[in-house]
């Protein structure tokens, strides 16, 4: 009975096959690092059963729906939110024009790069290629002219923006050209939300 | 109007910019999303007869679920 008693005992402060077990201890305890990972995964992380990726994909998905909207009938979508835009006018661009080429451009990138069906440089450069096709349709019609746009500024930076997508898309190191474009854009984009002042009026 | 391009202009772009700068997709979308909390509520700042709002929900109530929706969602893509 003693010699069970023994056994029991060491068995219990004998260390098990992947418990860590300190050298100076008789007991198994949890490491610092799957301590620090619970810690982190109290700070967030997937919601239930919803994981991380399908909530970034999510908001993929809804970027189509404004990006459709925005393209296709941005006066009726609009309208549905009780917001009322006069066709042919500056708003109908901005709501639809600005907001599809945006939304396009985000959601064929971000899909690409979280589906991995596409590297995330030439996620880039696709999303750079469906902002492109709205900038070419902006040409074409002169639209660009309507809304006040200069010329060289807007031929300008629609050649670099396919420069940088070809180059992307090719394979080519064009990253830090994106790097540089995006950061343009954002901080256009950034500075029209802050004082979105036209012909001095909002 | 031009407000809310400029802003859907501003997250799209900094989607992009994370991810040229080596962000993994699914962080650059958690920092994106929080963004777009600015954005809508703009946009409600827009809306010129509430009764028309989207299943008769008031300006207040829209604001509650889509700052929820969003707060969750990027706490969700936390890792």
């Amino acid at each position: 009975m003693k010699i069970i008693s023994l056994l029991l005992a060491a068995a219990a402060s004998y260390p098990v096959k992947g418990i860590p077990y300190h050298p100076s201890s008789t007991h198994a305890f949890i490491s610092k690092k799957s301590s620090k990972d619970t810690l982190l995964k109290l700070r967030g992380g997937d919601l239930g059963p919803i994981s991380s990726d399908a909530l970034a994909k999510t908001f993929g998905v809804l970027a189509i729906g404004d990006a459709v909207a925005g393209t296709v009938a941005p006066i009726e979508a609009w309208d549905k939110f009780g917001i009322k835009v006069e066709p042919k006018s500056k708003g109908e661009h901005y709501l639809g024009h600005g907001i599809g080429s945006s939304a396009s451009s985000l959601a064929v990138t971000s899909l690409l790069a979280l589906t991995g069906m596409t590297s995330k440089e030439e996620a880039i450069g696709y999303g750079l290629l469906t902002r492109c096709a709205y900038m070419t349709e902006m040409l074409l019609t002169n639209k660009y002219k309507e809304l006040g746009v200069p010329t060289t500024p807007h031929i300008t930076i629609y050649l670099i923006l396919l420069a940088a997508a070809f180059g992307l898309v090719s394979n080519s190191d064009y990253v830090g050209l994106a790097k540089v474009v995006s950061i343009v854009l954002a901080g256009h984009g950034g500075l029209l939300f802050l004082n979105p002042r036209i012909d001095g009026k909002y | 109007m031009a407000k809310i391009d400029g802003g859907y202009m501003f997250i799209s772009s900094f989607y992009t910019a994370l991810l040229s700068f080596g962000v993994d997709p699914i962080a650059s979308m958690r920092y994106t999303a929080i963004f777009c909390i600015p954005l809508f509520l703009a946009v409600l700042d827009l809306i010129d007869d509430e009764d028309q709002l989207l299943f008769g929900l008031s300006t207040q109530a829209w604001t509650f679920i889509l700052v929820t929706f969003i707060g969750t969602s990027a706490y969700g893509m936390l890792e």
